[in-house]
């Protein structure tokens, strides 16, 4: 068994003493003797990841173990993932992850056989591997009653679908933005005209003046914008910038 | 009771204090399904622009606006300010009632309010305090002052106005920028981004001419200044760039600016405002495990050529 070299970051979150029941299901008070479950979280933050754990630790059955990205990977690396093994479910929240980490997180749940929860971002996951994952899918927007329902579900081996998502994607459907280039691949697709629209996107500027800047049409940024937006695999313009200084992109 | 006994009470004067402000508190439809808040204030030319939330504004022209009058008047885009969240609108109409400023930032404790007008027909607020200045949810001290406060922000008063008891703002609120908080811009910020768009139609930043990762330190370079653990490298440097001239070279890794710590590209960003144009910066630098420190004076962002 390879023994870690680097401290795991896996922070297991305390649990609260005396948890008040949510008053509308009785059925979540746990039976005498039973053991608590522990639910996985998986977010790009250390905030994301305190958040998610403390609405999953709102139901006295589990208790919540915070996993960083880097762990994901480290584990991926070094093909042991025992502590995801011991976990009831994990809730991954897909904001800032790369597709490796993402990818990385499928097939540690495959080979433990532990089911996953995703929470989509703008009705869209990215990676086409994690729409064949087995578990769920809700909305980031999903309160704490729902997203313990969904690890509830998710642990009884159903598959979970949450109808918001349709609102929010903007192509209609979760699965159908799919980018399976990795991340760099992504970064250097980007022409030069694209960057420099992305340039003035992050300056604030609206399409008309983008366009007046570099001397073409409005419908010819738009155009762009949209390009920049799918390689990046970004819902908005804040989240395409936000990529792309987080990824080396734009120059500061 | 008489009017003034009424108006001493300290509970009407929070209504007296939302009554003040809503007449420059609008209505902004920039989005599908839900309206933001917006707030109107006078510029330097006697002329009103309209700031709201950025992420409430997602188309750019033809925004509706519904004002505290009962009209509706059209508005469009003229810029944004993405670090902060902001977005300034023009609209067609010049007489639109204002706020006033409340320039000083409050202090830690001043009892303020959240005023939201997501539906036209009249204003909500809620009530709260200051809860801290500057930037609580991050190690870093480096960063935009921000002012964070409990107030509740219902649905719709993104863009909308933090008042003080006397009813003047003291910034806009948002629930875009921290995901897991609602943050007070502070006016003044409000308006020297207003002030720039209107000026320059961008917010003007200082430039270095880098490309840059985050990375996590290797552990025997970690604390020796400051408790970070992660630091930028830089991955590209423009030609003929101030980063260039100062000698920086590919896989240094930035940690510090001005003593502060450089945890990733944001931190970057908010050290480069357009007050550090032409003022040499002292950066703290990682370059072959070796500690250096180099300096680099920002430039204006070249305009991409066309």
């Amino acid at each position: 068994m390879p023994s870690t070299t680097t401290a795991t970051r896996t922070a297991t979150l305390t649990p609260v003493d005396s948890p008040t029941p949510s008053t509308s299901n009785v059925s979540r008070i746990p039976m005498p003797g039973m053991a608590r479950r522990v639910i996985g979280i998986v977010a790009a933050y250390p905030s994301l990841r305190a958040g998610l754990g403390a609405l999953i630790q709102q139901d006295p059955r589990f208790v919540a173990s915070a996993i960083s990205p880097d762990t994901i990977l480290a584990w991926s690396q070094i093909s042991t993932s025992a502590a995801i093994a011991g976990m009831d479910a994990v809730l991954v929240d897909s904001r800032d992850l790369a597709p490796e980490t993402l990818d990385a997180m499928v097939q540690i749940a495959h080979s433990e056989n532990v089911p996953l929860l995703w929470l989509a971002h703008n009705g869209r996951l990215p990676g086409a591997a994690t729409t064949n994952a087995p578990g769920g899918i809700v909305s980031s927007r999903a309160d704490g009653d729902t997203l313990i329902a969904a690890i509830g579900a998710v642990r009884a081996g159903l598959r979970v679908y949450d109808p918001d998502l349709e609102l929010e994607a903007e192509t209609g459907s979760p699965g159908a933005h799919v980018a399976t280039a990795p991340m760099t691949g992504a970064v250097q697709s980007l022409s030069p005209r694209e960057r420099e629209v992305l340039e003035l996107v992050a300056s604030g500027l609206p399409n008309k003046a983008i366009a007046r800047t570099l001397g073409i049409s409005d419908h010819t940024v738009k155009f762009h914008v949209s390009s920049v937006l799918a390689k990046l695999d970004a819902g908005s313009r804040t989240e395409a910038v936000t990529i792309a200084s987080r990824t080396g992109i734009l120059s500061l | 009771m008489t009017d003034d006994l009424q108006r001493s009470n300290i509970g009407e004067q929070f209504a007296d204090a939302v009554e003040r402000v809503t007449p420059g508190v609008v209505t902004v439809h920039g989005r599908r399904r839900l309206p933001g808040t917006g707030i109107a204030f006078t510029v330097d030319d006697a002329s009103t622009v309209i700031v709201t939330a950025s992420h409430v504004v997602e188309r750019e022209d033809n925004l509706a606006i519904f004002l505290a009058d009962g009209r509706k008047v059209t508005a469009t885009l003229l810029g944004r300010d993405l670090s902060r969240d902001l977005a300034v609108l023009r609209s067609e109409t010049t007489d639109l009632a204002a706020v006033s400023d409340r320039p000083q930032l409050p202090r830690v404790g001043t009892l303020v309010m959240a005023v939201g007008r997501p539906w036209a027909s009249s204003p909500q607020a809620t009530l709260g305090a200051v809860n801290a200045v500057g930037q609580i949810h991050s190690r870093r001290a480096s960063g935009i002052q921000l002012i964070h406060t409990d107030v509740t922000m219902l649905p719709g008063f993104s863009g909308g106005p933090l008042i003080d008891a006397a009813g003047n703002v003291a910034g806009i609120n948002t629930s875009g920028l921290l995901r897991m908080a609602n943050i007070t811009i502070p006016i003044s910020q409000v308006r020297a981004v207003t002030a720039d768009i209107l000026a320059y139609g961008y917010v003007r930043s200082g430039w270095i001419g880098v490309t840059v990762q985050p990375v996590a330190l290797p552990a025997q370079a970690r604390g020796e200044v400051d408790e970070s653990d992660s630091g930028l490298l830089v991955s590209g440097i423009a030609d003929g760039s101030p980063a260039a001239e100062a000698g920086l070279l590919l896989g240094d890794i930035l940690v510090s600016v001005a003593d502060q710590p450089l945890g990733d590209a944001t931190d970057l960003k908010h050290a480069l405002g357009s007050e550090q144009i032409g003022q040499a910066l002292e950066f703290g630098i990682l370059r072959g495990g070796v500690r250096q420190s180099v300096s680099i004076t920002p430039i204006e962002r070249p305009e991409p050529a066309s």
